[in-house]
């Protein structure tokens, strides 16, 4: 229920680590996640590193995806452009989450 | 070719749509407020068959705190000396007519901060003043707790202390799914699942016979679950699927749930509209107890009544919509909040406030 | 002269006038302000604009700006986007006893600086000091008058169904620099506000004779308070998430806290509803000015039933509702 946001770790010291939110950078506490390391995707909540992301598990998820749209019969045309469904725009950048 | 963002919740769309044709009204419950927010902000309501419903449950803490623990640290906000400090969501949950934030404008010394440890340096900037921190959230947050106690305690500062507020979701769960919910599937929030494992929700399909899964915030991530969760109603399959697997682990930050019960003990909780849950709050173990608020201040509160025709204890449960309450968007608004789903922009009545659907003209 | 500022410099006798001769007048230095009469007389057109503006932000000094170039921009701005071309200010300042002196110069200086640039005279003022609390205050007041002429005439300030929705700059800098530095949040680097005065981006719309329908800077409440307050029972107001500019760090700071940047306040931007024929051309006119170099075009204006909503990525819709109270940073 928790606001978390992903980050970067830059540098770690003195029990914090420095995070880069793209370009941005702002100080985390590590003391519920001591084993972090530099260069590490983290999850960031409330000033402190809860996790660090996997970044491989990204993909799992779109497997997990895979192997239930295999079970159900479901046809996207990438140029497809019904006006019930969500408009797909070919020139517009991929948002990666 | 990788899919575009846009295809991939076309994609889903359909077999959400697909899957769930035939199968009559299945109403869906998140327990995250920051879920609540997502959907909303995304629109996901609009991406789904009229025949799914999705429900906001008990899943915010600042809906959820009992109006019994604003009116303690409403008091001891009020005392000389005292500097209270709690995050932005909890200034303008009502005890009444009074709120934390009606008492900074009225010269109190209350401060937002953004994380607890900020508490901790307020405290030793402040040397002759008390410094309190209310602490509310779940197991996302009350570690989070744990580790300010821990640093106070290590650093042996004198003058903080701590007033628990902190609630567990799985009893609370218990409480309301069991028989006679009309919940048909659950999203477990995800990062509370981030601190205490994917499988700590397993409870849900073998005591709840429901299935549940594990849900990312992004628009992609909430289509998936749900994509997922209606693939096994259809199959009636109950099993809980971690569908966040880049943040969440089967077993959870074994680290954070270590400190978090050196500190904490599990007690009876009132939850807003829903009564003492038991087991399902936080309290500070005795070896901490010096650290504890409720121990260092006195305090008396009065008896507390639930505001005219709030029906927020029925919304938490699912049981009732926003606009199902006579005072939404009349009494009860954004800026003056009646009872706590208001209150938070995560909560039901103030997410539907202001992300209300849009409805296009005909 | 004195380090701090006293009741004596507030009670208009000989510390008033030394302050006066030895900060106010040389900063802003003009031949109106000179004479020292009680009223300042100043040339004007048949029509003036006049608007009036009081400032107590905290902290007086963040990255970006400071409470001076905050005033000065704040009462321009009104002014500009009335259409007028803004003029003649007044500086009223009421000061806590014990207050540095040399804080006040430098905010002299910086109202100075930006009077100057944006073309605006400070022709009148007013000095008063109250006892001290925390000794850290001022509060500073000011009115502003901007002239019509045969070539600028009031804006309708009226949308039109068509019309496209126009932002000169990034949204929320400003609000987010604000609390970023009063609450110490630990941004590296600091975020800077986007206080400026837009009378230069105003003018070089306007100069061609582009038709505009509304203007305004949307300062408290954000983006999103200006597009409720424009909106009417039967024009509906569509907003698109992929095209609101937003700085990246403006932008990871709202992520950070919870936070939407449509709501967070603005001081350097303004906003246009444009007739669509005259769109490209007002957009073309906002990029030729450094300030306008992000201009964009949001969204449009449509017959409706007085919604305001932002299309999503995904093309669904999400009310926008005028900001109810101070936004504040949620972490649950």
């Amino acid at each position: 229920m928790c606001l978390a946001v992903p980050g970067r770790v830059k540098k770690i010291q003195d029990g914090y680590a420095d995070i880069d939110y793209g370009g941005l950078f702002k100080r985390a506490s590590i003391r519920i996640f001591p084993d972090v390391r530099v260069g590490d995707c983290v999850l960031v909540h409330a000033g402190f590193i809860i996790q660090v992301l996997d970044q491989d598990a990204g993909e799992e998820l779109e497997r997990l995806v895979s192997e239930i749209m295999g079970l159900v019969n479901v046809n996207v045309n990438e140029n497809e452009n019904e006006n019930k469904y969500v408009n797909v725009n070919e020139n517009e950048d991929e948002n990666e989450n | 070719m990788k899919m575009k963002m846009k295809t991939k919740i076309q994609e889903l769309q359909k077999g959400i749509e697909e899957l769930a044709k035939n199968m009559g009204q299945i109403t869906i419950m998140e327990v995250c407020g920051t879920h609540t927010t997502s959907i909303h902000k995304y629109g996901i309501r609009e991406l789904l068959p009229d025949n799914i419903k999705l429900v906001s449950g008990p899943g915010c803490p600042v809906c959820v705190t009992a109006q019994e623990d604003i009116a303690v640290a409403v008091s001891i906000a009020q005392q000389e000396d005292v500097i209270f400090t709690c995050f932005g969501d909890m200034m303008r949950v009502p005890c009444g007519d009074k709120s934390l934030y009606s008492l900074y404008e009225t010269g109190k010394d209350i401060r937002i901060v953004t994380s607890p440890l900020d508490a901790l340096r307020i405290a030793q900037d402040n040397p002759n003043k008390q410094v309190v921190y209310f602490g509310i959230g779940f197991e996302t947050t009350a570690p989070l707790t744990a580790a300010l106690i821990e640093a106070t305690d290590e650093y042996g500062v004198q003058n903080l202390s701590i007033y628990s507020a902190h609630k567990t979701m799985p009893q609370a769960l218990r409480q309301l799914l069991k028989n006679g919910s009309s919940i048909d599937a659950l999203i477990c929030p995800g990062h509370v699942a981030t601190i205490i494992g994917a499988n700590a929700f397993s409870f849900v399909p073998e005591e709840l016979l429901m299935p549940a899964t594990v849900a990312g915030f992004g628009a992609y991530e909430i289509m998936a679950a749900l994509f997922s969760i209606i693939h096994m109603l259809r199959k009636s399959q109950k099993s809980c699927i971690n569908m966040y697997p880049n943040a969440v682990t089967e077993h959870g930050n074994q680290e954070a749930l270590s400190l978090l019960y050196k500190v904490f003990e599990p007690c009876n909780a009132l939850w807003r509209g829903m009564g003492e849950i038991k087991e399902s709050g936080l309290g500070i173990r005795e070896s901490f107890g010096k650290f504890d608020a409720a121990q260092r201040f006195e305090f008396s509160i009065d008896e507390i009544e639930e505001a005219k025709g709030c029906i927020c204890s029925s919304i938490l449960c699912g049981k009732s919509k926003p606009t199902d309450c006579a005072n939404f968007g009349r009494a009860c608004t954004p800026s003056k909040p009646l009872g706590a789903c208001m209150v938070s922009s995560e909560g039901s009545c103030a997410a539907y406030f202001r992300y209300g659907r849009y409805k296009a003209r005909q | 002269m004195q380090k701090t500022i006293t009741l004596a410099h507030g009670s208009g006798g000989e510390a008033y006038r030394e302050l006066v001769k030895e900060v106010f007048l040389p900063a802003y230095s003009n031949d109106i302000l000179s004479p020292l009469t009680d009223s300042a007389i100043c040339a004007a057109g048949e029509k003036i604009a006049m608007t009036t503006d009081s400032y107590v932000v905290k902290p007086l000094f963040f990255p970006g700006g400071d409470i001076g170039r905050l005033c000065v921009s704040g009462t321009v701005n009104d002014l500009a986007v009335s259409g007028a071309y803004p003029k003649y200010l007044s500086v009223g300042m009421i000061i806590e006893a014990g207050f540095e002196m040399e804080k006040l110069v430098r905010i002299v200086k910086s109202i100075a600086m930006t009077a100057k640039e944006a073309g605006v005279t400070i022709v009148t003022g007013d000095t008063k000091v109250v006892e001290g609390g925390s000794a850290d205050s001022i509060f500073i007041n000011t009115a502003g008058i901007g002239v019509f002429t045969e070539d600028r005439k009031p804006l309708p300030q009226k949308i039109v169904p068509g019309d496209k929705i126009i932002i000169s700059g990034y949204m929320a800098s400003h609000g987010m620099a604000i609390m970023a530095a009063r609450e110490n949040m630990g941004f590296t680097p600091p975020i800077g506000s986007d206080v400026a005065p837009i009378a230069t981006l105003v003018n070089r719309v306007l100069q061609n004779g582009c038709k505009i329908s509304a203007m305004r800077d949307p300062t408290r409440g954000g983006v999103a308070a200006t597009l409720c307050e424009w909106v009417t029972p039967n024009t509906d107001i569509a907003i698109y998430d992929s095209m609101l500019p937003v700085r990246p760090d403006v932008s990871a700071a709202c992520e950070i806290l919870g936070m939407d940047p449509l709501y967070i306040a603005n001081e350097g931007i303004m906003l246009l509803s444009v007739p669509a024929p005259y769109a490209e051309e007002a957009l073309v006119s906002l990029h030729s000015v450094n300030l306008g170099k992000n201009a964009a075009i949001i969204g449009e204006v449509k017959e409706g039933d007085g919604n305001v909503y932002a299309v999503t990525d995904y093309r669904t819709k999400r009310k926008i509702i005028m900001p109810q109270g101070e936004i504040l940073p949620r972490i649950c």
